[in-house]
């Protein structure tokens, strides 16, 4: 696995889908890339990670998390998250409810985080579970392309001695 | 001193750190337990008939969707079952592979549970995440040892959550030796970690809380169970699995939506420390030393050993799971043909938190009439509650009320109710008053 990473958190309903697809358009231009900067980052759709979140995190010097968002805004809109915005660790959860949340909180208190680490929440629309991802997110899919594409950009060309390693994560 | 004449009503709506959803409600009145009730009120999952009509060859896939941390327990209980009534004996390389990934599946929950449910009550702490800032090791050996038994289910699984790899007869595919070999070798890198784990949780110190408690477990000649066998109970009772509606009795509780399961008109208590209790000597004997080194005295009666239960199993899990794979090699075919008649089959086994017991009526097509499942949690149900009163009563109910709430927690977390799995009648609660 590559040392930097994009896991998109989702699941199969509506527009919870959105980290999977952006994990998808990412292998999909990866394959149009030039041979030589493929596999230089690895993006991963991921389930309901749990505690399986920190594994996913562990080595990498850089990471982009991308899950939905449930809020009261505008469907589609990106929000760049911090750990300690996401963490509100209130003691009260269980296996079956450690999420994103709690798993970014203990990775941090272990010093497992990557030296780089952006978070994403994508905002969901109000459509049911059932019905396909809803146009305004689908539509975020490119722009958080460009974006992790920027962010990875920018990313190893402060990594001392290689900036040579990589042009694009794509 | 002041007579405890005092009412107390304490309420916790929402158990934290046990699996799924939960609530206990108690009622002390004039220093006498009133009422003491636990809740569950996770919605019904009527797994059951979502099973009828359903071929008997989707059960593996079926059943792992019950639950994300013991899928494989529901796999192989259901897989028992069908093979019981077809009468197939799939031989030893299956029947290995077969606990090779059921001990992912301990080695991983009892790391979860010990690491992130029940070691911080023991520290102070009302998280995992709080713990890590002041014991990172412990909190980081534990997730190494989750990490090393989710591997071991994807070994065989393809994936931890809801593996696919597992179909009736044996496995889609097997393992190369050089994946295999792989594991083999994170396993016994971690054998130090799991030994350091029991002694690490023998030397928490822990109530005294000895109870005279009826337990249950599979018997599995030659080897501590896992995978199937009689029931025994610690009373000297042994029945088979299909005996098994014989001697349980579930009965709904009035006011509840709980099942409460009975043995000899008694609750009962299924798990890690009733199965160690009643296999100690299973056990392999550097597995043994280690268990009678840490200084219980086992069979234990008090719940509060079942964290360090839990550790013994998962470093008999790794043991095991090394000796396994020492002489693997590749098998011809991964699995054999299973063709059951139109009947019923029984099946049983050791799921982390217990007995897990499985009947099916299928039809002359293979289709499933009718279906039922008995959890470890519903099986626990009533022996936690018996437990809670008992437990409350030695701490002293003139305790504050937040040390009598803590206290109820730690009691019911020592079973690790999945309260998910149980839920497909079940609502649990707890009040205190």
């Amino acid at each position: 696995m590559s040392n930097w990473r994009v896991l998109g958190i989702g699941s199969p309903f509506g527009d919870d889908q959105v980290g999977w697809r952006l994990v998808a358009a990412l292998e999909s231009l990866d394959k149009t890339t030039a041979s030589g900067e493929a596999g230089q980052c690895s993006a991963l759709a991921l389930d309901r990670p749990g505690t399986g979140l920190i594994h996913a995190l562990a080595g990498a010097r850089g990471a982009i998390v991308v899950d939905a968002l449930q809020g009261t805004g505008e469907p589609g809109r990106i929000h760049r998250l911090s750990v300690a915005e996401l963490t509100q660790a209130n003691g009260c959860f269980s296996s079956h409810s450690f999420g994103v949340a709690e798993a970014l909180a203990l990775a941090d208190e272990l010093k497992l985080l990557p030296r780089y680490l952006l978070i994403l929440g994508v905002e969901m629309s109000e459509s049911a579970p059932s019905e396909d991802v809803s146009p305004a997110v689908a539509a975020a899919v490119p722009e958080l392309c460009t974006l992790i594409h920027a962010t990875l950009t920018a990313w190893r060309s402060h990594w001392p001695g290689l900036n040579r390693e990589v042009k694009t994560c794509v | 001193m002041v007579a405890n004449t005092r009412t107390v009503a304490l309420q916790v709506p929402v158990l934290a750190r046990v699996e799924g959803e939960g609530a206990l409600h108690l009622r002390i009145r004039d220093g006498q337990i009133e009422d003491l009730r636990l809740e569950i009120y996770e919605p019904p999952r009527l797994f059951e008939k979502f099973l009828e009509g359903r071929s008997y060859e989707e059960l593996p896939e079926l059943v792992a969707r019950i639950c994300g941390i013991c899928p494989v327990a529901y796999q192989m209980s259901a897989i028992n079952a069908i093979e019981s009534l077809s009468e197939t004996h799939p031989g030893p390389w299956v029947q290995a592979m077969r606990r090779l990934m059921y001990y992912g599946e301990w080695i991983q929950s009892h790391a979860l549970h010990i690491h992130l449910l029940a070691a911080p009550d023991f520290f102070g702490y009302d998280s995992a995440i709080a713990m890590a800032k002041d014991y990172p090791q412990v909190i980081r050996r534990g997730m190494r040892l989750q990490d090393l038994g989710n591997a071991l289910i994807r070994l065989l699984g393809a994936r931890s959550i809801h593996p696919v790899g597992v179909k009736m007869g044996g496995f889609h595919r097997a393992p190369s030796v050089r994946e295999a070999t792989a594991l083999k070798v994170q396993l016994e890198d971690a054998l130090q970690d799991a030994q350091d784990l029991v002694a690490w949780s023998a030397g928490i110190a822990v109530p005294e809380r000895d109870q005279d408690v009826t337990q249950l477990s599979l018997e599995e000649p030659g080897n501590y169970p896992i995978l199937g066998g009689n029931i025994a109970s610690n009373r000297g009772q042994v029945f088979a699995v299909s005996d098994f509606e014989g001697h349980i009795f579930e009965h709904q509780v009035a006011g509840s939506t709980a099942l409460f399961s009975l043995f000899n008109e008694q609750p009962y208590l299924v798990g890690p420390l009733a199965r160690l209790n009643l296999n100690l000597d299973s056990l392999p004997e550097s597995v043994r030393a280690l268990a009678v080194n840490t200084g219980i005295d086992w069979p234990s009666g008090n719940m509060f050993h079942s964290m360090t239960a839990r550790a013994i199993e998962i470093c008999y899990g790794i043991t095991d799971a090394i000796r396994i794979l020492k002489d693997y090699g590749e098998p011809g075919a991964a699995s054999v043909p299973v063709k059951p008649p139109a009947g019923v089959g029984y099946g049983a086994t050791e799921a982390p938190r217990g007995l897990l017991w499985h009947r099916y009526e299928l039809d002359e097509a293979g289709l499933i009439r009718n279906a039922r499942i008995v959890a470890p949690t519903s099986q626990n149900q009533a022996r936690i509650e018996r437990d809670l009163h008992y437990s409350l009563m030695a701490l002293g109910l003139d305790k504050p009320d937040k040390e009598l709430q803590l206290h109820c927690e730690q009691v019911i977390r020592n079973f690790d109710p999945c309260i998910s799995c149980a839920t497909h009648f079940l609502r649990l609660s707890t009040e205190r008053l």
